[in-house]
């Protein structure tokens, strides 16, 4: 029997948390807002399985990130996002320096996005970032390394201001 | 370069901008919403199940001969996570219904079909499950633990995927390519096109999970080669096998999302692995 007050729990202390990442690796809220919904939703599904996973949280923004960058979903998500909210009106409040930031997060692979934000917002090592993604570490270590490099001339095209490191 | 801080800090205050004014719905709903998504699927199971065994009862030949074209390919239940809200059609025609998907019960009993363990015989006048002889359901397991309800076949999309559909569809004849060695091609047991069994074939798509499909058989095409290895015995003392196209091994892990996939380890053992049970004689024809 499925223990639902433990999954809404689970829910209401990282469900934000991880819509946040997700929406950093998307740069779009109404993709991010979906994707998260549906990983919570299959998470419920499987909850007596992920409840005992090393990191449900993990898992729930992997599902989510996959989500989210896989074709025919992005393809969904981005009429329904069309019908929502002007994709700029999301940006509102925030800085024009993030501003920029999420433009050039949009500009790169979702796959360097994904790794970028793992390492520099959740805060995982390249080991960790290896086996949430399912790829060897030398592949993690060029997607950060591309994708730093990516953004930091996506940046600087648009602003001069931003440099990105290594 | 002040630059990482910088970015950690940049990132943290988009993810704060989302995490403040996105929208998710109360845990309650999200509840409410899988359970409604679970009854559906659950509901679209039961219907093949039960118009399925109306299709044996009617007398509708399980193992038809070969007439020479490509099955209707009936939407098949996935367990994989890669096609989750897509559940099968109840409407699908009992005539065009795989033979046996009985263990597609909502319910958790297994409700397998009787098998019997493919351990490799040692005995010519026993062909085990790599002599190219026998037709095989493929079991996956997950960390040696046989996931439950789980048999690969090919579905609805041609895709070789990780199913509840233990039919004509889940059977497959392993063919050495060569003389001797550990590579086969991965034939289809009754889907056939012309008289001739489909092959599996690994798509190439880039650096991330390769997708399994069918494709016509071609004995020099890369793509087709799967080494199968033996990998020890399970809790039920039947021999377990890995299976890889080149580097890439073929992996279902029951908790992602990828479903039936090969994927480049890095040199990492894989967590999947694979139990052939038997079923039978290949209907294949063979040549001469």
């Amino acid at each position: 029997m499925r223990d639902s007050g433990e999954f809404d729990a689970f829910y209401a202390g990282s469900s934000r948390r991880v819509l946040g990442q997700v929406y950093a690796m998307t740069g779009n809220r109404a993709e991010a807002e979906d994707a998260v919904a549906e990983a919570y939703l299959k998470a419920w599904n499987r909850w007596d399985q992920v409840r005992d996973c090393d990191s449900p949280e993990a898992w729930v923004r992997r599902v989510a990130s996959r989500t989210a960058v896989s074709s025919w979903r992005k393809a969904v998500n981005r009429l329904k996002a069309h019908r929502r909210d002007a994709a700029e009106t999301e940006l509102e409040g925030l800085s024009p320096d993030h501003v920029a930031l999420v433009h050039a997060l949009r500009q790169i692979p979702a796959e360097q996005r994904r790794v970028i934000v793992l390492h520099h917002l959740v805060g995982l090592s390249v080991g960790e970032i290896a086996h949430e993604v399912g790829a060897p570490t030398g592949t993690v270590k060029a997607r950060l390394a591309r994708g730093r490099r990516a953004m930091a001339e996506h940046l600087s095209e648009n602003t001069g201001e931003i440099v990105l490191g290594r | 370069m002040p630059e990482n801080d910088d970015l950690e800090y940049d990132l943290a205050a988009i993810a704060e901008h989302g995490h403040r004014t996105g929208r998710l719905e109360p845990a309650a709903v999200v509840r409410a919403k899988a359970d409604r998504r679970r009854r559906r699927r659950y509901a679209a199971v039961s219907v093949l199940g039960a118009a399925t065994a109306v299709a044996l009862g009617t007398g509708i030949a399980v193992a038809r001969p070969d007439d020479g074209t490509t099955p209707a390919l009936p939407p098949t239940p996935s367990t994989s996570g890669a096609a989750p809200s897509a559940p099968a059609s109840p409407s699908v025609s009992a005539a065009t219904l795989p033979p046996s998907p009985p263990s597609a019960s909502p319910s958790k009993t297994k409700a397998r079909p009787s098998t019997s363990s493919a351990r490799p015989r040692r005995s010519e006048d026993n062909p085990g499950p790599l002599s190219g002889e026998r037709q095989l359901f493929i079991f996956t397991l997950f960390k040696g633990e046989e996931v439950p309800e789980s048999v690969v076949a090919v579905t609805d999309k041609q895709d070789v995927e990780v199913t509840l559909d233990y039919g004509e569809r889940a059977l497959f004849v392993p063919v050495r390519t060569g003389p001797e060695g550990d590579e086969y091609v991965i034939k289809t047991g009754r889907i056939r096109s012309g008289g001739e069994a489909f092959c599996w074939s690994v798509l190439n798509e880039g650096t991330g999970p390769w997708q399994i499909v069918i494709d016509a058989c071609d004995f020099g095409d890369p793509r087709q080669m799967i080494t199968i290895r033996e990998a020890g015995t399970d809790n039920q003392d039947r021999m377990t096998y890995t299976l890889r196209n080149r580097d890439r091994y073929l992996t279902y892990d029951p908790l992602g999302d990828d479903g039936f996939t090969a994927q480049d380890l890095g040199g990492r053992e894989p967590d999947s692995t694979y139990v052939f049970i038997d079923r039978g004689a290949s209907t294949i024809p063979t040549l001469g």
